[in-house]
């Protein structure tokens, strides 16, 4: 038995391939753009080819362009498919911490995986990817280098405004101090972490803290989120397809 | 009149009541705006003017931008935009109550850029509890009654008060009744009728609210109850005119089964037992309370575990508007009591008429896929 | 022109820091005196707990101190957590964070305990709350709040606004609440009310009222002996000690400082150029830079709508209780939008001002909004402009350094261009 799950967020497209619900044949992850249907189609013959030809029985569908996935047997919300895939990667995970490019949410999970609470940032930028893309613009550092850029701080800087627009200009006004880069980018990943564990304390963060999502593969915002929490923060691989391996989980209870 | 008509006629007036103000304006008849539930409506109605709830709906904030700074609640600005695009020009006068800080300046501001307008508010107590409370109330109620009747020109009657008062409780009954036949006929009542109807019924006449309650109502006499397993939702907050809450509930397969809104239960709980000016004041003192109000400590939260209780709520949903003070205050130890009974909640935050992002609908879907 | 040194010039600076470190050191011992503890809003009334020998403690001077030791995101973090919205009063989450985390600025250590924490940090926990909403209604829901975690009796006195003045109906439903509180405090704390006890502190806080309001006034000498920020320091007595005698004399030996300075024309900037007039609380976190971009350019705050707030008092020996009702009932912020215009025209022209800064406040909704009309409405009364910032009373996350030096330097680029052009 072979399932779907396509995860159509807001910056990209990620799809997972799984068999008998327990054995991942194929992931990919494209850009989005304008045209999400055509990136969404890429992505599919990638899995596809990969699984030599091998067409899935079920479809699930997350992500903010869920509703609009005429392929899918169902949609189902992200956070519902975050909390499922994070717990399947990562046995006894509790909380997840996810951060991708428009939002981020913390979500609670019962000893048996289930979802039993959760909490999203409202709509200001601060504390998603946005912020990072941001500031990655100001700095003129790729964000992709972020994480290796504030392993060489020697301090982090402290930025104190927490909404994007300000904390820009201060992070051009630190620049103009000739602050280094390195310290204001640990700076940055300090203020996203504050921001996104003020989020997840509204639920109990507890001790097996899985982090998701696009911005898990900068290490500098993993450590920052670690010194905030106190926790020990783990990343699950591929932590940008838990979204769609969660969807392809719940494809498979449906087949 | 089938039911096709009642659900069209209430999702034009509760989308916007301008058409319906316009036509009593063309029979002749006053109309009052009020912006808050804790006008009497009776007094006024028994006065021969027809108060007509005011909510604000502007899509986009432009002029009110000069009076409201960003951080003031969307009802607010909203409805200051409105007035100055002379949306509502045609009323006759506005009608504020006390409440919060944010409705209190709303008025000096009003009334400071709009200096010919019949502006008039009856300025409740914060405190609901005792007798002294009881006695201020009945004087500024008498107080804002003889200032309305500047309009009129002349004292209210107790006949015609006797009236209101009836047609005021039957309204409460019949929506009353629309809530508990909601919970057996979730498909043919949607959950978006309860707050339609309510905001309906705060705009227009209340004979004629109460015809169009009594036919819709009883086309479900003696039908069988839907079989339905649809977990059930429960709304708290402020104000809100938003019906994607509403559908969004309906259709992930749950419902929203009851609420603590201002533009819900809260408008029609608890009877007028005396058709008097005491015992409307009775009334306003004993209704379950808006946050901005004070009975005791601890007055919200028994009220909102009854009703769990009483409706069998299997989740609530804090729906707030942003920037809205007095429910914020409460947010914390409500959710701790709610999540005390076992009973899941989500806070989801607001602005009034802004187009929601795809995050209302995926909070909405998680929060039904975890109670489910 | 002079320019003086605070220290040296002041001398009753050394006794304001004795008055209040003495105030939150007996508070704090006061399990040794046996005292009572009542948490009080910063306009409420004070008179009647003094006289029964209750300690009144002010959350909001708290709050100020808070924000003015930089401690805001932190208590406001904790707060978070349990769920508060950082749209709500900073004074308020600066509070319950305190008393969470047992955080404060008030950090007493005396050396007979070999310098150890008295209870750890933050205020002594109260045996009662009162709460006057003649301030905002956001207190309301604070001491709601307060009172559960504290399980404590809550006392409300609720002072309608002043929409439509002073009505009979507002002043006798204040004066019977005044009876019931008298009573309420009787009974949670078994102390007994004098009346002539209560005329006698009624006497002193008029007295301290009518000091404060004589200080405020000197600023109207040119150049102005003190600007607001000064002032905005100098005010933690009347809103915490009113009612006592020691507040009196302090008053009484700022007064005659302030008045020599006054006298020989020393100001406390090299040179007075601009005169300015200040709206709403201060931004405690910010003080010391904006009162130095400020004197930088010459520009003081010589009067303000805040500090004048408790610049007003008139308790009667013959109708103590309702005198007392009228004053709680009509105080600065519980008067309407109009009100307030006539109010600061009142001020520019008093102090002779060239123009006004308006704070609009995020955390204070009800002294904020209306400030765009109000600001466009005392231009135009007065011709004098006007600048807005805005920021928070103690929360320095939505604030940017940038932002505001800017705007303050246009502004003063105005001044200049009107005087040069007058």
């Amino acid at each position: 038995m072979i399932t779907l799950g396509i995860d159509l967020g807001s910056n990209t497209v990620k799809t997972v391939l799984l068999r008998d619900g327990s054995q991942v044949i194929a992931r990919s992850l494209r850009k989005g753009g304008h045209d999400m249907e055509t990136v969404m189609n890429e992505c599919l013959e990638e899995v596809y080819s990969a699984a030599s030809g091998e067409k899935p029985d079920k479809i699930v569908a997350t992500g903010y362009g869920r509703v609009s996935c005429k392929i899918a047997d169902k949609e189902i919300s992200e956070i519902s498919c975050h909390g499922r895939g994070a717990y399947f990667s990562m046995q006894g995970a509790r909380t997840v911490i996810d951060i991708g490019g428009q939002d981020s949410k913390a979500i609670s999970l019962s000893d048996n995986g289930k979802v039993i609470d959760f909490v999203m940032n409202d709509k200001c930028a601060a504390g998603t990817g946005r912020f990072l893309e941001v500031m990655a613009q100001a700095l003129q550092v790729p964000l992709v280098d972020f994480g290796d850029v504030s392993l060489k701080a020697d301090r982090s800087v402290d930025i104190s405004n927490t909404c994007t627009v300000f904390a820009e200009s201060e992070v051009i006004s630190l620049m103009a101090r000739r602050e280094s880069k390195e310290n204001i980018i640990a700076g940055l990943h300090k203020a996203i972490a504050a921001r996104v564990i003020a989020m997840a304390k509204r639920l109990r963060i507890e001790d097996e803290v899985a982090f998701t999502g696009g911005v898990a593969l900068n290490s500098g915002v993993k450590r920052a989120l670690e010194s905030a929490s106190g926790k020990s923060i783990k990343t699950p691989d591929h932590p940008q397809h838990i979204g769609a391996l969660g969807a392809a989980l719940f494809a498979f209870d449906m087949a | 009149m089938d039911r096709a008509d009642y659900i069209k006629f209430v999702e034009s007036v509760s989308r916007n009541p301008v058409e319906q103000i316009n036509s009593y304006k063309r029979q002749e008849r006053p109309v009052f705006g009020y912006t808050c539930s804790y006008v009497p409506e009776e007094l006024i109605d028994a006065m021969g003017i027809i108060p007509v709830r005011m909510l604000g709906r502007a899509q986009t904030i432009q002029s009110a931008e000069r009076h409201f700074q960003s951080y003031c609640c969307s009802q607010v600005r909203s409805l200051m935009e409105e007035f100055i695009d002379g949306v509502y020009s045609s009323l006759d006068g506005l009608l504020f109550a006390h409440t919060c800080d944010t409705m209190q300046q709303f008025h000096d501001i009003y009334k400071k850029n709009f200096p010919k307008a019949f502006v008039k508010n009856i300025n409740f107590p914060s405190r609901l509890d005792g007798e002294i409370p009881y006695n201020y109330a009945l004087a500024e109620t008498k107080r804002f009654l003889k200032s309305v009747e500047e309009f009129t020109g002349r004292p209210l009657s107790s006949d015609s008060l006797k009236e209101s008062v009836t047609a005021y409780n039957k309204n409460r009954t019949l929506l009353e009744k629309l809530y508990g036949l909601h919970l057996k006929y979730p498909v043919d009542i949607p959950s978006r009728l309860l707050l339609q109807s309510v905001i309906m019924s705060q705009c227009v006449d209340k004979r004629e609210a109460n015809k169009w309650l009594e036919q819709f109502l009883s086309s479900f006499d003696e039908k069988a109850p839907e079989d339905s397993k649809r977990k059930r939702i429960m709304l708290v907050g402020s104000v809100n005119i938003n019906e994607e809450v509403y559908d969004l509930a309906d259709e992930f397969g749950a419902m929203i089964a009851d609420d603590d809104l201002c533009t819900g239960r809260r408008y029609f709980s608890t009877q007028v037992s005396e058709p008097t000016v005491e015992g409307v004041t009775r009334r306003y003192l004993s209704r379950p309370h808006c946050a901005a109000k004070h009975r005791d400590v601890h007055s919200r939260e028994r009220w909102l575990l009854e009703l769990i209780e009483k409706r069998s709520i299997d989740g609530v949903i804090f729906l707030y508007l942003k920037f809205c003070d007095p429910h914020c205050f409460d947010y914390p130890d409500l959710r701790k009591a709610i999540e005390g009974k076992k009973v899941p909640t989500q806070l989801i935050e607001m602005e009034q008429s802004v187009a929601q992002s795809g995050q209302l609908r995926t909070k909405l879907q998680a929060f039904v896929e975890m109670i489910s | 022109m002079e320019q003086y040194n605070q220290l040296s010039e002041i001398s009753s600076n050394e006794r304001l820091r004795k008055l209040m470190v003495g105030y939150y050191m007996k508070a704090k011992f006061s399990w040794l005196t046996r005292k009572k503890i009542a948490w009080i809003t910063s306009g409420g009334p004070v008179e009647p707990l003094i006289s029964m020998g209750i300690t009144p403690i002010y959350p909001e001077n708290h709050g100020a101190m808070i924000g003015a030791r930089k401690m805001g995101p932190e208590l406001s973090d904790a707060a978070e957590d349990l769920g508060y919205s950082r749209d709500l009063c900073s004074y308020f989450r600066c509070d319950v964070g305190s008393a969470v985390l047992k955080k404060s600025p008030i950090d007493i250590r005396p050396k007979f305990l070999g310098g150890r924490a008295v209870f750890g940090g933050g205020l002594p926990k109260p045996d009662l709350l009162v709460c006057c909403n003649n301030i905002c209604g956001t207190v309301l829901k604070w001491y709601e709040v307060q009172a559960r975690f504290f399980n404590v009796p809550l006392i409300i006195v609720d002072t309608p606004y002043n929409y439509d003045g002073e009505t009979t109906e507002i002043i006798e439903y204040v004066t019977a609440q005044f009876g019931e509180m008298i009573t309420q405090i009787e009974k949670a704390t078994g102390k007994r009310f004098s009346e002539k006890e209560f005329i006698r502190v009624g006497e002193l806080s008029d007295e301290a009222v009518n000091l404060w309001n004589e200080v405020l006034s000197i600023c109207e000498n040119v150049p102005a002996p003190m600007t607001c920020f000064d002032a905005f320091m100098y005010l933690a007595p009347i809103v915490t000690l009113r009612g006592t005698q020691e507040v009196v004399d302090y008053y009484k030996q700022l007064k005659v400082e302030l008045q020599s300075l006054a006298d020989r024309k020393i100001s406390p900037v090299p040179e007075e150029k601009f005169r300015l007039v200040w709206d709403n609380l201060p931004i405690w976190f910010k003080m010391r830079r904006l009162s130095k971009t400020l004197a930088n350019y010459g520009a003081v705050l010589v009067a303000d709508t805040y500090t004048n707030a408790w610049a007003d008092n008139d308790i009667s020996v013959e109708k103590p209780i309702e005198s007392m009702a009228r004053v709680y009932a009509t105080a600065y912020l519980n008067r309407n939008t109009e009100t307030k215009i006539k109010n600061m025209v009142n001020l520019m022209n008093r102090f002779k001002a060239d123009g006004f800064l308006i704070h609009s406040n995020r955390s204070c909704k009800p002294y904020s909004f209306g400030q765009l009309d109000i600001k466009d409405e005392v231009s135009r009364r007065t011709g004098k402009p006007a600048l807005m910032i805005e920021a928070d009373m103690c929360d320095p996350r939505a604030y940017s350094d940038e932002q505001i030096a800017t705007r303050i330097q246009a502004f003063i680029e105005t001044l200049k261009e009107r005087k040069a052009t007058a």
